[in-house]
C-alpha cells in the first residue's frame, strides 16, 4: 500500500526490535518508564537523531512532510511501540503546526519553521476543561491593547506544554457569541505560569499540564491569519490531524495484534495450540480483517486531503469515528482473548495493558468521536442532493494508493464540503467496474443503501442536525460513514497491484461482512482461513499487518 | 429597497425560521443568527441552500462573515446582480 518511503524504514530500524531485552526503546524499557510515568528517554533521543520534527514541517518551510500518508507511516513505527512517546514528543507540535501552515503568513511560518527544525516543541493550547469539544465556547481572551493583545485566562490539559518553547493559542478576541469571535496567536515564549501536572489512566508518560495567563502582552504580529479567524483556521486545519492522528494509532492495532498471535501460539490449551481454536482464529482474523479495513480507509482520506481538499471536512470526519472505533474495538476483543494476559503489567505480553490504556485518547482526544458525527449532520442533506444522487466517475487517484499525490494546499481545505464527496459518487461506476465474483456480489446490496440513504438525508430539515439531533439522526451518519469506509475498500481492493496481499478478495469480503447492516453472523470459512494464513505469515515474517506489510525490526 | 431585494430577504428570513424553528414575524433582520443560538456549523448549511435558490457559487463561510439577514441580502444583492450583467 502506497509505497513506504525509505525513511520509514529507517526509523524502524533506529527503533530497533519490542522484544529485544536491551534494547532501550524495547518493551521492557517502554513499560519501565510507563511504570514511572515518565517519557521514554531514549525513545526521544532516536526520534531526536532522526531528527522527527522535520516530518512536521512542509517541504516549502525546510522539512520533510510533503504527504499527509507519508508522515503517518512513519509515526506508525513510533505508535507500534509506545503511544506516548508519539504524543509527547511530535503530536503537539503537528496539531500546532497545521494551525500554522494553514493560517500563518511567511514570516511567522518560518519562525514556527525554524522553532521546529532546530528540535523545540510547539504546545496546541487550544483546550479548555471547562468546554471540552464546545471550542467556540472558549474563554481565554486576548484583549486589544496599545496595538496588541493582553491574554489573560486558563489552557488545561495540554500535552508537553511544559517543555514547550512557543504554543498556538486559541483565544477570544471578541466577546459576543458568534464563530468570528477567536482567534490563533503563536507565542513565543509559553506565557503565564504552569498549572499542576494533570494525572492519566493511560499515556503517563506525557506531562499533560496547562497554563494560567493574566494580562500578558504580545505584539499584534502574534495573531495567525485574520483577528476573527480562529474558529475558520481550526476547523480546516484540523481535517490533517483528524486523518492523521487515527490513521497513526493503526500501528498500536498492530503491535496488540502481534502479542496476541506471540502469546496464543505458544500457549496451550485444551490438548492443543490455542491459537488452532475456533473461537481464537475467528476472533484474530477479525481483528486483521479490521486493520486493514482500518488502513485502507485512513489511507483514501489521506489521500483525498492532497486530491479533493475542498472535500476533506467529510474524510476526516469519518476517519475520527470510524479507524477509532474500529481500533478501539478490535483490542477490546484482543483483550478478551489474553484475558488475564491483557491486564498483567509485566511479562512477555506486558506491553498489552499499557497499548489497551494508551489507545483511549484516539476516541475523544483532539476531538470527540460524538463531536466528528455533530459535524458530519448538517453536511448529510446537501452531500445526498449534490453528490449521492448523481453519479460520478470511479475517482481512481483517491484508491490507487500507489499513485503519485500532489501537493497539500492547506488554502483550498473548506470549512464543509459543498455537498461534494467524490468517493461516494463514484460508487456505482465502481460497483460496475469490479470484476464479476464474489467481492461484487457481496457489494450489490450496498446500491439500494446508498440510494436509501440519499433519499431520506436529502430530505433531512437542517433546523434538526444541530447539537440538539435526535439519536435516529446520528444513526444515519454510521450508516453513511459505513458507507464510505466499505467503498474505500472496494477502491483499494479494485486498484491494488497483483501480488499484493490488498489484491487477495479475502480482506475485502471480511470487511463488507463486518460492516454489513444488521451483521450477526461469523466470517465465512474460506475467508477466515485466507486471513489466518496470511497473519501468520505475516507474523513468522516480522511484517506488519496493516496495508503496506513492511518489514519490521528484528 | 428594490423588490428583487425584498424578495431575498423574505425568502432568507423564511430559510432561518425554519432552522430556528420559529415564524418568519419572530426573526429580526438585523440580529447575528448566533443571537438566536443557531450553531456555527448549522449556520453554514444556509449558504448552500442559498446556492441551490440562486444559482450562485458561494463561500462556504458566507454566513460567518455576513452574520445578520440584513447583511446577507446585502452581499447576495451584489452578486446577484454581478450574476446577470455578466
Amino acid at each position: 500500500m502506497s509505497a513506504t518511503p525509505k525513511r520509514a524504514d529507517h526509523l524502524e530500524a533506529l527503533l530497533g526490535s519490542l522484544s529485544d531485552v536491551d534494547n532501550p526503546v524495547g518493551s521492557a524499557a517502554i513499560l519501565d518508564a510507563d511504570e514511572r510515568a515518565e517519557p521514554l528517554v531514549a525513545g526521544e533521543a532516536v526520534l531526536a537523531a532522526f531528527d522527527l520534527n522535520a516530518e512536521l514541517v512542509p517541504p516549502e518551510h525546510g522539512g520533510r512532510f510533503d504527504r499527509v500518508d507519508h508522515l503517518v507511516e512513519v509515526l506508525r513505527s513510533v505508535y507500534r511501540r509506545d503511544p506516548a512517546l508519539g504524543l509527547g514528543y511530535a503530536v503537539g507540535s503537528l496539531i500546532a503546526g497545521v494551525a500554522v501552515w494553514t493560517a500563518a503568513d511567511t514570516e511567522q511560518a518560518a519562525r514556527a519553521a525554524r522553532l521546529l527544525l532546530g528540535g523545540g516543541r510547539i504546545a496546541a493550547a487550544f483546550h479548555e476543561l471547562a468546554h471540552g469539544n464546545d471550542i467556540a465556547a472558549a474563554e481565554f481572551t486576548a484583549t486589544p491593547s496599545d496595538g496588541g493583545f493582553l491574554l489573560s485566562g486558563r489552557k488545561e490539559v495540554i500535552a508537553g506544554i511544559g517543555r514547550a518553547s512557543a504554543a498556538v493559542i486559541f483565544a477570544r478576541t471578541d466577546p459576543s457569541p458568534g464563530p468570528r469571535s477567536h482567534s490563533l496567536l503563536l507565542v513565543e515564549p509559553v506565557p503565564g505560569e504552569p498549572l499542576p501536572r494533570f494525572t492519566t489512566a493511560g499515556v503517563r508518560g506525557v506531562w499533560l499540564g496547562g497554563v494560567a495567563v493574566d494580562r500578558h502582552p504580545v505584539p499584534e504580529s502574534a495573531v495567525l491569519g485574520r483577528v476573527g479567524g480562529g474558529l475558520e483556521t481550526v476547523l480546516k486545519a484540523f481535517q490533517v490531524t483528524r486523518t492523521a492522528l487515527p490513521a497513526m494509532a493503526t500501528g498500536v492495532l498492530d503491535t496488540g495484534l502481534r502479542i496476541a498471535v506471540d502469546h496464543l501460539s505458544t500457549r496451550r490449551l485444551y490438548g492443543g495450540a490455542a491459537i488452532d481454536l475456533p473461537h481464537v482464529r475467528s476472533v484474530l482474523a477479525a481483528a486483521f480483517a479490521d486493520l486493514l479495513r482500518a488502513e485502507a480507509f485512513a489511507t483514501v482520506a489521506a489521500r483525498a486531503l492532497h486530491l479533493v481538499p475542498g472535500s476533506a471536512s467529510v474524510y476526516s470526519a469519518a476517519v475520527k469515528i470510524e479507524v477509532s472505533r474500529l481500533l478501539l474495538d478490535a483490542m477490546d476483543r484482543l483483550a478478551e482473548l489474553l484475558g488475564a494476559h491483557s491486564y498483567l503489567r509485566e511479562g512477555p505480553s506486558g506491553l498489552f495493558q499499557k497499548l489497551l490504556r494508551d489507545l483511549a485518547p484516539v476516541g475523544f482526544g483532539h476531538i470527540a468521536r460524538a463531536t466528528a458525527q455533530l459535524s458530519l449532520l448538517p453536511q448529510l442533506p446537501t452531500l445526498a442532493r449534490r453528490s449521492w444522487a448523481v453519479p460520478g466517475p470511479v475517482p481512481v487517484d483517491l484508491l490507487d494508493l500507489d499513485a503519485d499525490l500532489p501537493p497539500l494546499r492547506y488554502d483550498r481545505l473548506a470549512l464543509h464540503a459543498s455537498g461534494r464527496d467524490p468517493l461516494t459518487a463514484g460508487h456505482g461506476a465502481l460497483l460496475d467496474s469490479l470484476p464479476p465474483g464474489p467481492v461484487r456480489a457481496a457489494a450489490a446490496a450496498d446500491r439500494a443503501e446508498l440510494a436509501e440513504l440519499a433519499r431520506v438525508c436529502a430530505g433531512l430539515p437542517v433546523a434538526e442536525l444541530g447539537a440538539d439531533a435526535r439519536p435516529a439522526h446520528y444513526d444515519l451518519v454510521t450508516r453513511y460513514v459505513l458507507l464510505l469506509v466499505r467503498t474505500a475498500c472496494l477502491g483499494v481492493w479494485r486498484h491494488a497491484p497483483p501480488g499484493d496481499f490488498l489484491a487477495d478478495p479475502a480482506w475485502p469480503l471480511a470487511a463488507l461482512h463486518r460492516c454489513a447492516p444488521g451483521r450477526t453472523t461469523p466470517l465465512p470459512g474460506p475467508v477466515e482461513d485466507a486471513l489466518v494464513t496470511e497473519l501468520l505469515d505475516r507474523h513468522g515474517g516480522n511484517r506488519s499487518f496493516g496495508g503496506t506489510a513492511r518489514p519490521l525490526a528484528s | 429597497m428594490s423588490a428583487q431585494t425584498r424578495d431575498l430577504r423574505d425568502w432568507l428570513v423564511a430559510r432561518v425560521a425554519t432552522y430556528l424553528r420559529r415564524s418568519p414575524q419572530d426573526v429580526d433582520p438585523a440580529v447575528p443568527l448566533a443571537e438566536y443560538g443557531l450553531d456555527s456549523l448549522t449556520a453554514l448549511a444556509i449558504s448552500t441552500d442559498i446556492e441551490d435558490e440562486y444559482d450562485l457559487v458561494l463561500d462556504p463561510a458566507l454566513a460567518w462573515d455576513h452574520p445578520t439577514i440584513d447583511a446577507l441580502t446585502a452581499v447576495l444583492t451584489g452578486l446577484i446582480e454581478a450574476k446577470e450583467r455578466a
